[in-house]
């Protein structure tokens, strides 16, 4: 059974609640920050920072609004970081989690590069790749991740995939019957369905998501067009060296006339 | 029987260091970038140290020939000069005759100077994928100071380096190794005291083993 998380941005009241249960159950240190002007702590996610509440100023026909979006892994089903992974480190789980088995990983950074949402963070203290793992081992054991358990407004739902697609889709139509006219669910068909999905209220670029959030073309070529390409051309010349060498057998060399 | 002197020492210096660090780069390149390989990383304790050796060996397979180029410039000039000059229809006829040579060794070749057309056809190759294996692996390594759309990039462009370098790698040893027959002995050149036999350098390089007598 897949599950997910959907993040109602309209219920979202900007605790962080979230970021503290977050920090608490995966025992996660504070970090040193700097006033920057803005709610918004820490600047970015980091290794020691796995979820966050992004903070947006816009404007909505004149009238300032201030947009609120819970940030973390989107747990993709077509995850960049697992393709690029070179052992198999990074995992779609059954669950629907996507994670970093830290004892696999050795700090080789392809999936940082590589994440279509720059989620994957390097901790060089222990050389490896750290981000959210929708709380695999709460999960696994029948409970909702952290950030859920937490979340006092049920801005942030787990629950089975499929049943959060439809309550999104509800809430978007109800939200609209309301007024809000941009209201729209992201993550049900990107990259073959996100295991984060939002009920957005403006359009994703408002709150700093990419609308067709994609595999890096740079990443195809390397693991889907390369790979095959360079067994084909090093399998194709052992072949043919072989080949020669078979051709050639018994082969004696001219003795030079005069030589001695 | 006559040996004439063909690679100087600083030459076989750094055709040693570049033959360990290869091969040390191939096998941990291999062990650690394809997944049903991982298990090959074992020989150097498992896949971080083995991604040490890949950055060590890494530095080593640029830094050497660097240095080397810059206190032996005037050797590696006259190494570029010779690389870069095609010997006219001599050198295309050759290299047109080439593969089928491959596969009947008997066959009569157009004479050749001190690199046949085909040596330096591959030395093209060799050298480009080698300067673009280790600027994409640079990159790859500091890859934090970079920005990622670049970075992005490094990895297909040093994997496809190590195509090119893999097939021209394996023809290389094929002929240097003297697997082929008419190479035999061929060795000695680079792993020996650096010399070829006057028979050998006559069938190979007669043009070249003329100026030499």
């Amino acid at each position: 059974m897949a599950n997910a998380v959907l993040i109602d941005t309209s219920k979202c009241t900007a605790c962080r609640g979230c970021q503290v249960a977050c920090k608490q159950w995966n025992q996660l240190p504070a970090e040193k920050t700097t006033n920057r002007g803005s709610y918004e702590n820490p600047a970015s996610l980091s290794s020691k920072t796995w979820t966050k509440v992004t903070f947006k100023e816009t404007s909505n026909d004149g009238n300032p609004e201030w947009l609120f979006a819970k940030t973390q892994c989107m747990h993709c089903t077509d995850a960049t970081c697992v393709r690029v992974c070179p052992t198999g480190a990074a995992q779609k789980t059954e669950l629907g989690a996507v994670i970093i088995d830290q004892k696999e990983c050795t700090g080789c950074r392809f999936c940082v590069e590589n994440c279509p949402f720059e989620v994957p963070q390097y901790d060089e203290t222990t050389n490896t790749a750290k981000k959210c793992r929708l709380c695999y081992d709460r999960i696994s054991n029948g409970l909702g991740p952290a950030c859920a358990k937490t979340c006092p407004t049920g801005a942030v739902q787990f629950g089975e995939r499929d049943q959060l697609v439809s309550s999104g889709k509800e809430r978007v139509s109800s939200l609209t019957e309301k007024g809000l006219t941009n209201a729209n669910l992201y993550g049900d068909t990107q990259l073959d369905g996100l295991g984060v999905m939002y009920v957005l209220t403006q359009k994703p670029a408002s709150y700093g998501l990419p609308e067709d959030p994609k595999v890096p073309p740079s990443a195809v070529l390397w693991q889907d067009i390369l790979k095959p390409v360079g067994a084909i051309a090093g399998g194709a010349t052992l072949v043919a060296l072989i080949a020669s060498f078979v051709a050639n057998l018994g082969y004696k060399p001219d003795t030079p006339k005069g030589g001695k | 029987m006559k040996q004439i002197a063909r690679q100087s020492g600083a030459a076989r210096f750094v055709h040693w260091i570049h033959t360990i660090s290869c091969l040390l780069l191939f096998y941990t390149g291999f062990a650690l970038y394809i997944p049903a390989l991982n298990g090959l990383a074992a020989v150097f304790g498992g896949l971080q140290n083995s991604r040490l050796v890949h950055h060590y060996s890494g530095f080593v397979f640029l830094g050497v020939p660097i240095l080397m180029i810059l206190g032996t410039w005037n050797g590696f000039v006259a190494f570029m000069k010779e690389v870069f000059t095609w010997e006219g229809d001599d050198d295309t006829e050759w290299f047109k005759k080439f593969p089928a040579y491959l596969f009947n060794a008997k066959a009569k070749l157009p004479p050749q100077g001190k690199l046949k057309s085909g040596q330096k056809f591959a030395d093209w190759f060799i050298l480009g994928s080698s300067l673009l294996i280790s600027l994409s692996g640079i990159i790859i390594y500091f890859d934090l100071a970079f920005p990622r759309s670049l970075v992005q990039w490094m990895y297909p462009l040093h994997d496809s380096s190590m195509i090119v370098l893999g097939v021209f790698l394996l023809i290389h040893i094929y002929l240097g190794a003297g697997i082929f027959q008419p190479y035999r002995g061929m060795w000695r050149a680079m792993f020996g005291d650096g010399t070829v036999s006057e028979e050998q350098a006559k069938y190979h390089w007669p043009k070249w083993a003329k100026e030499e007598k």
